[in-house]
């Protein structure tokens, strides 16, 4: 045995691994070489000065420094409790869309095929588009549209993961069959028929799910059908695909394609969703057991009809994003979905942005009724009726509740409204609701998720911060 | 160390169990991140940098794996992308070698002077062997453990331990034939 072998032996020595045969061997030849002997002693005292460094500790407690943040990835639904929130606990809802998009894609081009058989309805359906599309300021304007959805699918992919971006690809996709289906209710109110050539014009086009976005509010009843398919899809791209929404739509004004089918597909799937996963909401209110029946009979409902005004005033705004989980909507969408196309018949123009904004809304709703896919959520019906704003009982604040971008704003009470702090932003399902003031230094507010976990917060305006209250 | 129970009502959304857990393995974490990254300031970031990661990522940990060591791979993992970011510009000197340790008597005088020859000497070594070392000796944790770890091989482990000491016995030698500190 040499000293480099021995050396291995010492070295194993010192970690107790070594056998009785090999300890006997080691030693040995340690008697013999006094070399090894003195390089076993240091090493043995090094190992001994290891083991013995300072068993240093953190100066405070490190869990206490970081609860602000770990409530920040709460919030921000990055973490576990937030994803078992929202999903199955194991899910990572991240990954799911990329690894349901092949199914997906055939679901689609199966679509396609049975788009092209039932061309004449899709024709028609397309021919709305076209109509639409000459109302809004010609036939050239097709071709733009076309050439603005890259764009936005650009921007998602910028903007998101490559995960979320496909699934809002996918969520489109799965418009085109809810469209499909659509096209069979026929709700095609307003087309003429000198549509018919450009409609076939038009046709390659509709291949793409963007296109073909107007007829979505007639297809209620149909959608509901389809739900079975639709719904898991859904699950995570409405997350995705609301965000996306609002800046395609400030940058492209005018024309309504590449977006609006986005929304609209979320729309018809937030629909479905309302009307057969959770079976309970649709029967009890009125509104939506009406919808799909309205929408047959392609009366607009004049019930709704002040909805769409604001729907587009929110677009002019350039916020389009409503605040998501609010139940009412949920429980009206379907109409809003059909007034929007009882508008559409009527004036173009409005139409666009109603079908928009309500598209902005209904992903997020989309992303709202997924999780009511889960059992113990089917319950979840509609909300008491929210304060908007709450002024501090010194009325020198006031707290709004900011749906569009899902914050709070608290602002001066007075005239000049000068903003005194803005919260985090909650997440797209959750329903925030405004608890009270403590003087005007503190506001209490609440996010509720949509399985009915609520977490308290406060915000402490002189120090700028927010902490969540323990329950 | 952890109780997998507590591990498991964690991953199913408990947030009280998994902020007790947090608090179970702190020091463990700031322990590591303190010998390989050698001051207070920068393993307190790290430390808490894989909190948040622990907290985040808690679903992603599995059972075949020992917690322990999936931990310890999580701080070892941020302290090696910090100290690659930020160790070229740290020079020996400017290490603040104040421990804060519980005990303060006199000979803890000299078991920290020891001790700062020590982890001086550790800082210079290379980042994986002196991960390996912190390891070892700071989490007590055996061959197949640091292995798991680091997602190294076993024979890439005990080369890099063994070359370690044999490193670090050599500057500490060095150092007591009155060498680089003077």
């Amino acid at each position: 045995m040499n000293c480099q072998e021995v050396m291995e032996l010492m070295q194993r020595e010192l970690d107790h691994d070594l056998d009785d045969s090999e300890q006997a061997a080691m030693k040995a030849h340690l008697q013999q070489c006094s070399e090894c002997a003195e390089m076993f002693a240091r090493l043995q005292r090094l190992s001994q000065e290891l083991a013995n460094l300072p068993k240093v500790t953190p100066p405070f407690s490190l869990v206490d420094s970081i609860l602000p943040q770990l409530a920040e990835v709460d919030r921000a639904g990055e973490g576990p409790i937030a994803a078992a929130a929202v999903s199955a606990p194991k899910t990572k809802h991240a990954n799911a869309p990329a690894a349901q998009l092949p199914s997906k894609r055939s679901v689609r081009s199966r679509t396609m095929r049975r788009l092209a058989t039932a061309s004449g309805v899709v024709a028609a359906g397309l021919l709305m588009v076209l109509v639409m599309n000459q109302l809004d300021g010609g036939m050239g304007k097709v071709a733009d549209d076309t050439a603005l959805m890259p764009q936005s699918g650009g921007s998602m992919s910028t903007t998101f993961s490559a995960n979320e971006a496909s699934g809002v690809g996918e969520s489109s996709a799965m418009a085109v069959e809810k469209r499909m289906a659509m096209s069979e209710s026929a709700k095609i109110e307003s087309m003429s028929g000198e549509g018919a050539t450009a409609a076939d014009t038009v046709v390659p086009k509709s291949a793409e799910p963007q296109t073909t976005k107007s007829q979505s509010p007639a297809s209620q009843p149909s959608d509901a059908m389809q739900l079975p398919g639709a719904r898991q899809p859904e699950t995570s791209p409405p997350v995705a695909a609301q965000p996306t929404a609002p800046p395609s739509i400030a940058s492209e004004s005018p024309s309504i394609q590449a977006l609006p089918s986005a929304s609209e597909d979320s729309n018809i799937a937030r629909s479905a969703g309302v009307a057969q996963s959770v079976p309970e909401i649709a029967p009890t209110d009125p509104a939506a057991a009406d919808s799909p029946l309205k929408t047959d009979t392609g009366l607009p409902s004049s019930v709704d009809g002040g909805k769409a005004a604001d729907q587009s005033g929110i677009v002019s705004d350039g916020s389009p994003s409503v605040a998501p989980n609010d139940a009412q909507k949920y429980v009206n969408s379907p109409a809003e979905g059909e007034e929007s196309s009882s508008v559409k018949s009527t004036n173009p123009q409005e139409m666009d942005v109603a079908d928009r904004s309500s598209g902005a809304e209904d992903t997020q709703l989309g992303a709202s009724n997924t999780v009511m896919e889960e059992p113990e959520m089917a319950g979840f019906t509609v909300p008491s009726p929210e304060v908007e704003q709450l002024v501090s009982e010194d009325g020198l604040l006031v707290a709004a509740l900011d749906r569009g971008n899902r914050r709070i704003a608290i602002t001066t009470a007075d005239s000049k409204q000068a903003e005194r702090y803005v919260s985090a932003a909650w997440k797209e399902q959750q329903q925030p609701k405004l608890i009270g003031w403590k003087g005007s230094t503190e506001l209490t507010y609440s996010l509720t998720d949509v399985d009915g976990k609520t977490t308290t917060i406060v915000i402490d305006i002189g120090n700028r911060t927010e902490t969540i209250r323990e329950p | 160390m952890v109780a997998q129970q507590l591990i498991k009502a964690a991953q199913a959304g408990d947030r009280d169990a998994l902020i007790t857990l947090l608090r179970e393995i702190e020091t463990h974490v700031y322990r590591t991140a303190y010998y390989i990254l050698g001051n207070e300031p920068d393993a307190k970031d790290a430390a808490q940098e894989a909190l948040i990661r622990i907290y985040t990522k808690i679903n992603s940990y599995e059972e075949k794996a020992q917690f322990k060591t999936w931990v310890q791979r999580i701080v070892t993992n941020i302290c090696i992308d910090k100290f690659r970011r930020t160790k070229s510009t740290v020079s020996i000197e400017e290490h603040d070698m104040v421990f804060t340790s519980d005990n303060s008597v006199e000979d803890e005088m000299m078991s920290s002077f020891v001790a700062k020859d020590i982890q001086e000497a550790i800082d210079r070594l290379p980042e994986h062997h002196r991960t390996v070392v912190v390891l070892r000796y700071m989490q007590d944790f055996s061959y197949n453990e640091i292995a798991d770890s680091l997602d190294l091989p076993l024979n890439t482990v005990k080369s890099y331990l063994y070359r370690a000491r044999q490193q670090l016995q050599t500057l500490l030698r060095d150092y007591q034939k009155g060498g680089v500190r003077g």
